[in-house]
């Protein structure tokens, strides 16, 4: 068990591959069930308390998906642990996904989001792309990722960082600048605590 | 009509091999203010906002030795290791406030007004800013030179250097083999203008 995830939009689309019959029917059968597994789904989640037990309708559709793909407009995807503290949250324009058998899968766009540390926001982050791993609480944000810490006002640029909330560790990569006020330190591949307040560079 | 195909030909080859080009790899490097630090492959560093310090360890890369420039203190530092702390002056100018650097240890100083001039090499040095001193450990060598003196120091265990003196200041402790000193220094007056 592995947390909870929770996830919010303002609306939904669903479109599905060369079935444009049978896509209005699945369509209003998944559409309220969508909203609330869609995350979990998308991002490979697992609930972290016991799952209530769903319905033998519900339970077939999440565990057979149909062949789709998704959009959510202006999604916010949060994950809690076991303790209910908040481990991460994102917004952003869109959440792009597609699922098909027991496979799902999804990437924001133009993503904003906080990072947290024993249930405070320590560091802010914007990127053109990101997806989260709510098993591994990991979150992937690539495509001009900048983030801001809030513990010393630290910033990084980077192509793509893989945090894993687990290590409190930020793995960032591609023409990565970190700044301390008037110091900066580049490199191609740099780990970092969330807080950016440490960096270990080198193998 | 010819010529315009050809420079549209030339444009899209030329737009070719630049979309060809692999992406070019940043330094590394680290800047805080002038100090420079380049040459390292493994490194931690750490801020500390309470102090607005950062501590450095670096070990050298394959090809080249950690390498810290400080233009504003005269001093270049060259070693395999180097542990560092970078900080804020009186005047909350971006400096050096310590270096301690071990193995294959170049130092170079060279302060421009008051001149003083020196190249040292030893297995450690600890650079102290708020001292003013280089110490300098382990078969030191040291050359150096002000508006008076040249002086050459040889097989030392232990070297001193003031570097906020006017003119240069050197304490030197020789190594020893069977307790006899086996150290040398030379001192070597210049000749002064007054005297030419």
């Amino acid at each position: 068990m592995t947390g909870s995830e929770r996830c919010t939009g303002r609306d939904l689309q669903v479109g599905c591959e060369g079935r444009v019959g049978r896509c209005n029917a699945l369509l209003l059968a998944i559409r309220s069930l969508l909203c609330w597994s869609l995350a979990a789904l998308l991002f490979a989640c697992q609930p972290a308390q016991p799952p209530v037990q769903s319905r033998p309708d519900e339970r077939a559709s999440s565990d057979n998906l149909p062949e789709a793909r998704y959009q959510v407009a202006q999604p916010t995807l949060e994950q809690q642990d076991e303790r209910g503290n908040t481990l991460w949250k994102l917004q952003a324009q869109a959440l792009q996904g597609r699922s098909g058998g027991k496979q799902a899968e999804g990437t924001l766009i133009e993503v904003q989001g906080w990072l947290y540390r024993n249930g405070k926001p320590v560091l802010k982050l914007t990127a053109r792309y990101a997806r989260a791993d709510a098993e591994r609480r990991e979150v992937e944000a690539w495509g001009k990722v900048q983030a801001i810490s809030r513990v010393n006002r630290a910033r990084l640029q980077a192509d793509r960082v893989l945090w894993k909330a687990r290590d409190d560790r930020l793995i960032a990569t591609g023409g990565v600048v970190i700044q301390w006020g008037d110091f900066t330190m580049r490199d191609e591949h740099l780990t970092l605590d969330t807080a950016l307040e440490r960096a270990w560079g080198g193998n | 009509m010819r010529r315009t195909a050809i420079i549209i030909g030339l444009l899209g080859w030329l737009g070719w091999v630049l979309q060809a080009q692999p992406p070019q790899k940043q330094p590394r490097e680290i800047k805080f203010g002038t100090i420079r630090i380049t040459g390292y492959e493994r490194y931690t560093a750490e801020s500390q906002p309470k102090t607005r310090t950062y501590r450095l360890e670096l070990i050298r890369s394959r090809q080249k030795p950690v390498r810290i420039e400080a233009p504003d203190q005269y001093l270049v530092i060259e070693a395999n290791r180097v542990q560092a702390q970078l900080g804020y002056n009186e005047r909350e100018e971006p400096v050096l406030q310590q270096a301690v650097a071990d193995q294959g240890v170049t130092v170079r100083y060279a302060r421009p007004k008051p001149f003083t001039m020196l190249n040292a090499r030893a297995q450690t040095a600890i650079y102290d800013a708020e001292q003013t001193t280089l110490t300098l450990e382990g078969n030191v060598f040291v050359e150096a030179e002000d508006d008076f003196f040249h002086t050459v120091a040889r097989n030392h265990q232990r070297v001193i250097v003031y570097l906020g003196e006017e003119t240069q200041r050197i304490e030197a402790f020789s190594a020893e083999r069977e307790g006899i000193p086996q150290g040398e220094l030379v001192i070597t007056p210049k000749e002064t203008k007054k005297e030419r």
